[in-house]
């Protein structure tokens, strides 16, 4: 499989995306289940959020 | 005669209230005291619960409870004992004067740097949440329905970061009836803060004195908030401030916590009680001369003979007298009583009864409620009849009348779905998926031009735009959803669905409360698990939670509209009404089951308070609508971008990471080719394909179709493979099997890993079995 730049510059860009989704759910272990209700959300965040 | 025998519009005096335990307790928290005067306002529909109204606000109870209550037909006679209203001025203390009442030198400053923690207090809906957010500028959700707190909520005071306020669920009394009130109580006893704010809604300024007085006994520095005093006063009622503070020996600030006024005040007063200790002026309110003075002997009694093992026991020594002459069986056992003084306490406590004419809880709440009609009668001009509570009146007429509630509900609810599904949400929809799609078309341009390798396009457009962008156009339909219930919840409408349905739930084992989740299920299943929350039993909130799944929610109506349409032209909407209402009949035998099973026993007693209804606030709505979208736009974002990715992934290589030509050869085909013996009895048309679909429609319901599509391309579509029988087996399994992952994941946070799998587990067999029955009574007809 030939890649050009474009392709490279794509893989990139899904790969930080996965990343970011993958850290955001590591960190919100109920994967938004608490429907936004932060306050009652005891993830690494909303934590820093209330420092 | 009892309550019961009342008929609407008919007043009786309270002689006796029966039963026995924490429902009883909880009666007479809530002013259901002998003496007391009751109106019967009006019957539910299907005749059972009733609605009262005593001490100026609305009731609910259920027949079977109010046979318990014995009254005498006709007006209740005056209190003797309250004194005519005192005209004397009374200083209040000016600026800088703060806790002026107070002796110099009284309190016991804090040392300088102490973090000053305040709980706030009172009773369900009288604007706690609402306070909260104006002294913290949180943005926490107020609805217009007793008990949307349910988890304690904790904030610095704007401007003062060394402090933290934390708002608790509301409660009638500190005796612990529901798990929210031994929260409230646990936190306030353990936690130890350093004030108290009492919330007390001055519209129904009597039953919410009755918690005041229990907060006073516990001697923590305490401020009352008036709330609610422009509605008050803008119906001609009135308070004389100075000499309720002087009654109740504590600071009592006017207050509007939805206009913000009088919050200034009330925090400089919060300030300064937290920071110098000062404890309430006066705990005793047990008048000698109190209907021949039983009461105030018997509590000076107890407290003398307890006194050691309350302050060794860290208890407040006036409010461990009071819980041990109403028999709190907590307080008892955290006291740590000698047998002999058990014997003696018991003793005390039987004269009193015999000598007070009525037993133990009962002479309590008589003792509190003569004390608050003194104060009401000294400091308090009642308002008239307020506009607000006239216009709930003319609107419950209709609203909950005997032969209008029911068809005003199924019309309410109707035009919330017709306009959240065709008008309002699905055009909302459309320019959203046009919007999905230019954009589509422009990367697809883009990459096009760009030389861009073919399996990378494929990953972005079949991957991630068909996969999230799919998902996405949901936002606008769930948001819609969202506006009209928090329309219904906010005005106090929901609070009246639970009122007149509560006899139909109980008959399945649930009460009225049930039915906001059980609504809210149609839409989305993960708001409707969270709304369980409001629910005050562990009994009721589990079965409901495992009940919500079985409303099909907006997400499966992809699914139902492509077979429906493609197998049953003729009768599409005949089979969608059809699969909504299967799945309310199943889950009716779920709940059937469920509570000749593993939730055996009733429903938790219907006592709710009705509220006046009131125009929701824009801002609450506003802000409501902003945390669901972006809570929706983040689970699409993370989880449903991941899985796409997967799914993806795992369609287009083999397990040697080659890209494959036939999907058979795919990694998707070999895993999901594992389940199929399983789903073999239900059809030779269930192959891996259709398994493949329905794995993914636990990542998302709406991936059902489009992998279905995608996955028979090459066949010439769904309807060239399948058979109607087989269709008709698909749409029952999408109906019953497993909600989606986001939903399973709000079950695990509110009930634990456990229930969850169980819930998944469960749910799949019976979508398994009702597949095969819908085979079986296809083959018996000969399809």
């Amino acid at each position: 499989m030939h890649l050009n730049l474009w392709d490279g510059l794509i893989l990139l860009l899904v790969a930080a995306s996965a990343a970011l989704a993958l850290r955001h759910i590591g960190r919100h272990k109920d994967a938004g289940g608490c429907g936004g209700d932060c306050a009652s959300c005891a993830c690494a965040c909303n934590r820093r959020q209330k420092r | 005669m009892t309550l019961k025998d009342l008929k609407p519009g008919q007043s009786a005096c309270i002689d006796l209230v029966g039963g026995e335990g924490a429902l009883r307790q909880h009666f007479l928290d809530m002013g259901v005291i002998p003496g007391a005067e009751v109106t019967v306002v009006k019957l539910a529909p299907m005749g059972d619960p009733m609605e009262l109204r005593i001490h100026g606000y609305e009731l609910t109870l259920r027949l079977e409870d109010a046979g318990r209550i014995q009254v005498t037909p006709g007006k209740a006679k005056a209190p003797a004992s309250v004194s005519p209203r005192k005209e004397k001025a009374l200083a209040h203390p000016g600026l800088g004067e703060e806790g002026k009442f107070h002796p110099k030198g009284s309190g016991n400053p804090l040392p300088e740097g102490t973090k000053l923690s305040f709980a706030l207090v009172g009773n369900q809906n009288s604007g706690k949440t609402t306070l909260f957010n104006q002294l913290t500028g949180a943005n926490q959700h107020v609805g217009n329905f007793p008990g949307v707190t349910v988890d304690r909520k904790s904030g610095a005071i704007r401007n003062f970061t060394n402090t933290e306020i934390t708002d608790l669920p509301g409660i009638y009394s500190m005796s612990p009836y529901s798990s929210e009130e031994l929260v409230s109580r646990d936190f306030v006893l353990k936690e130890k803060p350093k004030a108290l704010i009492n919330i007390v809604d001055s519209t129904n300024i009597e039953r919410n004195l009755y918690l005041t007085m229990q907060l006073l006994e516990m001697g923590i520095p305490m401020v009352v908030a008036l709330n609610m005093m422009d509605e008050m006063t803008g119906n001609g009622g009135s308070v004389d401030i100075n000499a309720m503070e002087s009654l109740l020996g504590v600071p009592v600030v006017p207050i509007s916590a939805a206009k913000n006024q009088g919050i200034g005040e009330l925090i400089k007063h919060a300030m300064h009680i937290a920071k110098y200790q000062e404890a309430p002026l006066s705990q005793d309110f047990c008048g000698s001369d109190d209907n021949g003075g039983a009461v105030h002997r018997c509590l000076h009694a107890v407290s003398h003979l307890i006194e050691d093992h309350a302050e060794q026991s860290g208890l407040p020594l006036r409010f461990a007298a009071s819980k041990i002459v109403e028999g709190d069986p907590l307080i008892l056992a955290q006291l740590g009583l000698d047998q002999n003084e058990k014997d003696a306490l018991e003793h005390i406590v039987l004269q009193m009864e015999k000598e007070r004419g009525l037993d133990r809880s009962a002479a309590m709440a008589d003792m509190r409620f003569s004390f608050i009609n003194r104060v009401c009668e000294q400091c308090v001009i009642k308002p008239r009849e307020s506009r607000e509570h006239i216009r709930s009146e003319k609107l419950d007429a209709f609203l909950t009348g005997k032969w209008t509630a029911i068809p005003a509900f199924i019309a309410i609810m109707a035009l919330v779905f017709f306009l959240t599904f065709n008008v309002i949400g699905a055009f909302l929809q459309d320019q959203l998926a046009a919007g999905i799609e230019w954009l589509s078309g422009t990367a697809e341009a883009a990459m096009e031009s760009g030389s861009v390798n073919p399996v990378i396009r494929g990953l972005v457009l079949n991957g991630i735009f068909e996969g999230v962008g799919s998902v996405l156009s949901f936002l606008p339909i769930i948001v819609t959803m969202f506006l009209f219930l928090s329309l219904l919840e906010d005005s106090g409408y929901i609070a009246r669905v639970a009122f007149f349905m509560d006899k139909l739930l109980r008959r399945i084992g649930l009460s009225g409360r049930s039915i906001v989740p059980l609504l809210i299920g149609f839409g989305c299943t993960v708001p409707a698990v969270m709304s369980t929350r409001t629910l005050p039993s562990q009994r009721d909130r589990k079965m409901t939670i495992l009940l919500t799944p079985f409303m099909s929610c907006t997400a499966k109506l992809p699914i139902y509209g492509f077979f429906a349409n493609a197998f049953f032209p003729q009768i599409s909407w005949l089979v969608t009404t059809g699969l909504y209402l299967l799945g309310i009949l199943v889950g009716i035998l779920a709940a059937l089951a469920f509570k000749k099973t593993l939730f055996q026993g009733e429903a938790v007693p219907f006592v709710m308070e009705l509220p006046n209804y009131r125009l929701p606030s824009p801002r609450s709505v506003v802000q409501l609508l902003w945390e669901k979208a972006k809570d929706f736009l983040q689970r699409a974002f993370t989880v449903i971008l991941i899985a796409t990715l997967v799914v993806w992934f795992l369609k287009n290589f083999d397990f040697r990471l080659n890209l494959v030509a036939d999907e058979h050869d795919s990694i998707l085909a070999a895993i999901a080719g594992l389940l199929v013996p399983l789903f073999r009895p239900l059809g030779a048309d269930w192959d891996w394909r259709v398994i493949t679909s329905l794995v993914s429609g636990f990542l998302a319901k709406e991936s059902v179709v489009s992998t279905l599509n995608l996955l028979y391309e090459s066949q010439g579509g769904v309807t060239a493979v399948f058979s109607a029988l087989s269709a008709a087996g698909i749409l029952v399994f999408s109906l019953l099997y497993t909600p989606c992952v986001a939903a399973v994941a709000s079950v695990k946070r509110e009930l634990g890993m456990k229930w969850a799998l169980c819930m998944v587990l469960c749910q799949c067999g019976i979508a398994w079995a009702a597949a095969l029955l819908v085979k079986l009574i296809g083959m018996v007809f000969g399809g």
